[in-house]
């Protein structure tokens, strides 16, 4: 790891005041990506500022089927949450296959996002759930959020302090994980609405990052069963091609992963 | 039960130390004065050196010195060699090409080391790596063993024509031969037994210290083998002599074979140390782990499995391709011949069975023995082309591979199966 300065951040105020005063800064949460990425030394940082000891990031609160979940919040701690596995079961499960117990006990949900790794897990949950980003200047739904791959909308400055969105009626996640890193090879997140409305996010998958399959959301809404899946083409040449699958193996892990999401929800 | 003598439980002497994290590994040794060392390795497969400038390097802060591979060759550092002579079927020696322990006008693997930076700490050590600017030509590189036999393809060695090492074999050609002509049925397949790391916990480590005042050295180092390191390190490496050297290894974390031979690390921290006036600790990081620990395996087999009519095995001819690496490791002769064909029978009395061994060179990290041989490969190439000749004979309205039969030398065959392990 290259030298860097380390700040500990008391509130949202403290924390950007510390980041734009330094010269090549970042905000630091749980660390599971950026600290792995300096120690290889494919980042060098002026200054690192932890977020970890603001107490208005960490914290889930469920009122009804409103869930907002802060930031610094830890997978772990989603995972297992009581309050919000009553009322959105698939996103603890999400969680609690989220990397190995190190990653899920550091990682947070804020980190995870804000970095916008084209195989993390959250960014098909918020997408499906159509959810917002609460950062400390603004809200931004999750449609506008993910920009591209590894892009979002987040300004210079700018962080996530929440997460909001409202639990559906029905929803699930299947992934197909990485032997070796758990990273979802293709992670599908399906959500159905007592009004009938669909979504299907889609991550690890795209060129171009998450993305939403309107193919299987309009005959899931017509037809909310894995057998609708049957007839549906998923296109691979907007897919990736990497080291772990070629895009028509992708292709087809999509389908195969939204039908067991369907099954499960 | 108070069992005592042979068959009592005997708890083990070493157990408190490392379950209560006391172990004391070679990172773990501090002597007054230690600097840290860390290498310049080649991004490239196989290119020719054409400069090395360390002027910005120098000057960093921290640097103590950074040596390269003149410097070695200038003082006789002599080359890794490997210790276990194999000759041709033509009776010709093996063709060893020339190991330098850092690299000298040619790099033959990605890792291969090219200068060593010594510094006041880790972190400095590093930083000034970085900044050694190394100049290479870049050549075409070959991997696949199969694929370096074959004409037109970069050559890694002069000594080696083809980049083959030794044509090598063991057993009875025109016995194997005979019951195949003559088998009531013949399996053959390819079999892939792949390249492994060895990845042991604690990475390798060195700690050189010339003392001046003795002319005498001490190497700390995760050997398997301290003495063989002493032996070698003098006798060939010309380091020091045996008397003016002592090899200590500490608690090792781990070596599954990766840590038996003499690798270009220890023996540049030794000559470092006396060129630098410190000591000089390297500790391996992971990925260094991965690029420069010897590795195992990369044999690609073809096999004919002869039976007869009642389902026993009565010939067994293997041709073995072994890539050993960019260069011959210590043991790497000896491990896909002697430690590898004489095992083609295991447990069964196989009549009639011959091996040809031929040795690559190729582009990659050197190959050796891990967990003791390369014998992961007959083992389950026997049960492999036993089952499937099976289920070839299976297809042809034959015989489960229950039923399948080989005599075993002490017991009746009749009792046994030929098993998957």
């Amino acid at each position: 790891m290259y030298a860097t300065n380390y700040h500990r951040a008391s509130s949202v105020q403290d924390a950007v005041k510390l980041k734009s005063g330094a010269d090549d800064g970042k905000y630091l949460s749980g660390g599971m990506t950026l600290i792995a990425t300096m120690k290889q030394r494919l980042a060098a940082l002026s200054d690192l500022v932890d977020l970890r000891h603001i107490p208005d990031l960490t914290g889930i609160s469920v009122t009804g089927k409103s869930v907002r979940i802060g930031a610094a919040t830890t997978h772990y701690d989603v995972a297992s949450s009581a309050e919000l596995k009553a009322v959105c079961p698939a996103i603890c499960n999400l969680a609690h296959h989220i990397g190995d117990p190190h990653v899920r006990h550091m990682g947070t949900i804020g980190g995870s996002v804000a970095n916008n790794d084209p195989a993390a897990d959250y960014p098909a949950a918020l997408l499906a759930l159509d959810a917002v980003v609460v950062t400390n200047a603004r809200e931004i739904k999750a449609g506008d959020f993910f920009t591209g791959l590894s892009e979002t909308a987040l300004e210079e400055g700018e962080m996530i302090v929440a997460v909001m969105f409202d639990a559906p009626a029905r929803a699930a996640y299947a992934k197909f994980r990485n032997p070796a890193s758990r990273y979802a090879m293709t992670g599908v997140f399906v959500v159905r609405r007592d009004n009938g409305d669909v979504r299907v996010a889609v991550t690890g998958a795209g060129a171009d990052g998450v993305f939403r399959h309107s193919g299987m959301e309009a005959a899931l809404a017509a037809n909310w069963s894995p057998d609708a899946l049957a007839g549906i083409a998923v296109d691979p040449s907007d897919l990736l091609s990497d080291i772990h699958a070629n895009a028509e193996y992708r292709a087809n892990l999509v389908k195969v992963m939204a039908k067991r999401a369907v099954a499960a929800a | 039960m108070g069992v005592e003598g042979i068959g009592a439980s005997v708890a083990r002497k070493e157990d408190k130390r490392f379950l209560t994290g006391k172990g004391r590994y070679t990172d773990d040794m501090s002597v007054p004065g230690m600097k840290y060392a860390f290498f310049v390795r080649s991004p490239y497969a196989h290119a020719r050196i054409k400069s090395i400038d360390m002027s910005a390097a120098k000057d960093m802060p921290g640097v103590i010195g950074i040596l390269e591979g003149k410097q070695l060759q200038a003082d006789a550092i002599g080359n890794i060699i490997c210790g276990w002579m194999i000759h041709s079927k033509d009776g010709s020696p093996m063709k060893m090409g020339a190991w330098r322990p850092l690299a000298h006008e040619t790099v033959r693997y990605v890792g291969d080391a090219v200068a060593i930076v010594v510094a006041d700490s880790m972190g400095e050590a590093r930083d000034a790596a970085e900044a050694v600017v190394v100049e290479y030509d870049v050549l075409p590189a070959v991997t696949e063993a199969v694929k370096a036999l074959e004409a037109g393809q970069p050559q890694l060695h002069p000594e080696a024509p083809n980049n083959l090492i030794f044509d090598w074999q063991l057993g009875d050609g025109a016995a194997a031969d005979k019951a195949i002509a003559e088998a009531a049925h013949v399996t053959e397949i390819t079999l892939r037994n792949n390249r492994l790391a060895p990845n042991p916990m604690e990475p390798r480590a060195t700690l050189g210290i010339y003392d001046s005042a003795e002319d005498h050295y001490t190497c700390y180092t995760t050997s398997q083998n301290p003495h063989v390191a002493r032996l070698v390190m003098s006798a060939f490496y010309n380091v020091a002599p045996e008397n003016k050297l002592r090899v200590i290894a500490p608690d090792v974390g781990g070596g599954f074979g990766s840590k038996i031979y003499i690798y270009p690390e220890e023996i540049v921290c030794l000559w470092a140390s006396k060129k630098t006036g410190v000591p000089v600790k390297w500790t391996c990081d992971r990925t260094e782990a991965f690029l420069t620990d010897a590795h195992g395996r990369d044999h690609v087999s073809t096999v004919k499995m002869a039976f007869d009519k009642d389902n026993r095995i009565t010939g067994l001819k293997v041709d073995t391709i072994a890539n050993l690496g960019a260069y011959m490791s210590l043991f790497s002769s000896a491990v896909p011949t002697y430690l590898y064909a004489t095992l083609l029978s295991g447990q069964y009395a196989i009549p009639a069975i011959h091996a040809n061994v031929r040795t690559v060179y190729t582009n990659t990290v050197p190959v050796d023995a891990y967990r003791g041989r390369a014998a992961g490969g007959d083992l389950s190439s026997r049960a492999d082309y036993g089952d499937r000749g099976a289920g070839t004979r299976r297809f042809a309205g034959g015989t489960p591979p229950q039923e399948l039969r080989a005599d075993f030398p002490l017991s009746d065959p009749g009792d046994h199966e030929l098993r998957r392990r």
